[in-house]
């Protein structure tokens, strides 16, 4: 952050990320808190290089949105990022970062691929994560 | 409510209205006003190149002579515009009149209306045009209110916590270039369950953060749905400021 000028419009443009849509600001804001450099939470889930601590981190941030969230919308769209961290670990370190079982997470991330509602990006990362899972499920490590 | 609380969630729009008045919460009420108001006014005067004594003098002429003699807030109207543009407008005119008639006829006001501390922490960048200089101010002022709010807000509903998280991850950072405090050291600090409790509670009060800051907002300008046009206004003014930044 280098300018007064630039911390007043940081400050100012969440007023307007907040009108546009709260609860997509709020997992913005989660993904901003654990890299200050990525603009979304889904620039932080999709990034190719997005280090595994990161993705944890972010998962575990969305799954205590996805409970204690403000509102219904809060809730669901901690739920829909906390999935996508998930898919995140799998398809970008074949890494499981979650204890469901594979029959859970398959559902899970399956419902999120065919959830037309969700950008692309989300949707297409679930899709993979799939396959993977599918493919190799005893290959990926577990942490 | 104590007085100061009440002041914090008055509107402008409220206390122009009160100002206009008689007695003693007319005058408390114009006090009120003039203080919110002076940065943003003294920093315009700063960019127009005067050094900062004459500038001081300048800002208190114009509070005392425009804005409690000659009552501007008692002359604006919610229905006539955008507050900001109000005091611009009366600046640039009390500026033009100052430099015809030759002579400054500010003079001080009591001394705990602005203290030298005040304006040290107000100086401004002299390089960049008054109407940006002014725009910055204003909205430095105006996070500075809402933080106050958001502050007392979350202390007088049990939510000191939430504050603590929010200000040391996210306001003095941001605002004071500080580093955030790692979670860790915070969820130990106050005994929170874990890191990720504490993100959600910085995201709640920067979300209520987010929320005052458009209702003080909607105070200032006519129409409260033009609250998001004033924003994009205000960051535009600021992009205007950018390309002089770093030199004081």
């Amino acid at each position: 952050m280098n300018t007064e000028s630039d911390r007043i419009r940081v400050a100012l443009r969440w007023a307007l990320e907040t009108s546009a849509n709260a609860s997509v600001a709020a997992a913005d804001w989660i993904a901003q808190d654990i890299d200050p450099t990525q603009p979304s939470a889904i620039a932080l889930l999709t990034r190719p290089d997005v280090p595994l601590q990161h993705l944890a981190q972010a998962k575990q941030a969305y799954k205590t949105m996805r409970i204690l969230g403000e509102s219904a919308a809060d809730r669901r769209v901690g739920g829909v990022m906390y999935l996508a961290a998930i898919a995140a670990a799998i398809v970008l370190h074949g890494v499981r970062i979650s204890r469901q079982s594979d029959r859970a997470l398959l559902r899970g991330l399956r419902r999120l691929r065919e959830d037309s509602s969700i950008p692309s990006p989300l949707a297409d990362l679930a899709r993979r994560a799939v396959e993977v899972l599918q493919a190799t499920p005893s290959k990926l490590k577990e942490i | 409510m104590n007085k100061r609380a009440a002041s914090l969630t008055k509107t402008d729009w409220s206390l122009i209205q009160e100002a206009g008045g008689d007695g003693a919460d007319a005058a408390a009420a114009l006090e009120q006003l003039a203080r919110r108001y002076w940065p943003p006014v003294y920093a315009y005067i700063r960019s127009t190149g005067r050094d900062v004594h004459e500038a001081a003098d300048l800002t208190q002429g114009f509070v005392c002579e425009v804005i409690m003699q000659r009552q501007l807030f008692n002359r604006a109207d919610p229905m006539r515009g955008r507050f900001r543009a109000l005091l611009v407008t009366a600046l640039r005119n009390y500026l033009a009149q100052v430099h015809r008639s030759g002579v400054n006829r500010g003079r001080p006001i009591e001394p705990s209306m602005i203290s030298p501390a005040e304006i040290a922490a107000s100086e401004v960048r002299t390089h960049v045009a008054p109407e940006q200089a002014f725009c910055m101010q204003w909205s430095a002022t105006l996070i500075s209110r809402v933080l106050e709010q958001v502050r007392e807000g979350c202390l007088s509903s049990g939510q000191e916590a939430h504050w603590v998280v929010f200000e040391q991850r996210v306001a003095r950072p941001l605002l004071l270039n500080e580093r955030p405090e790692e979670y860790e050291h915070l969820v130990k600090r106050l005994e929170l369950e874990s890191a990720s409790q504490a993100a959600n509670m910085m995201v709640t009060v920067k979300r209520r953060f987010a929320r005052t800051l458009i209702a003080e907002v909607r105070n200032t300008i006519e129409d409260p749905d033009e609250a998001e046009a004033e924003l994009h206004d205000l960051l535009r003014g600021l992009d205007a400021s950018q390309p002089g930044e770093g030199a004081k």
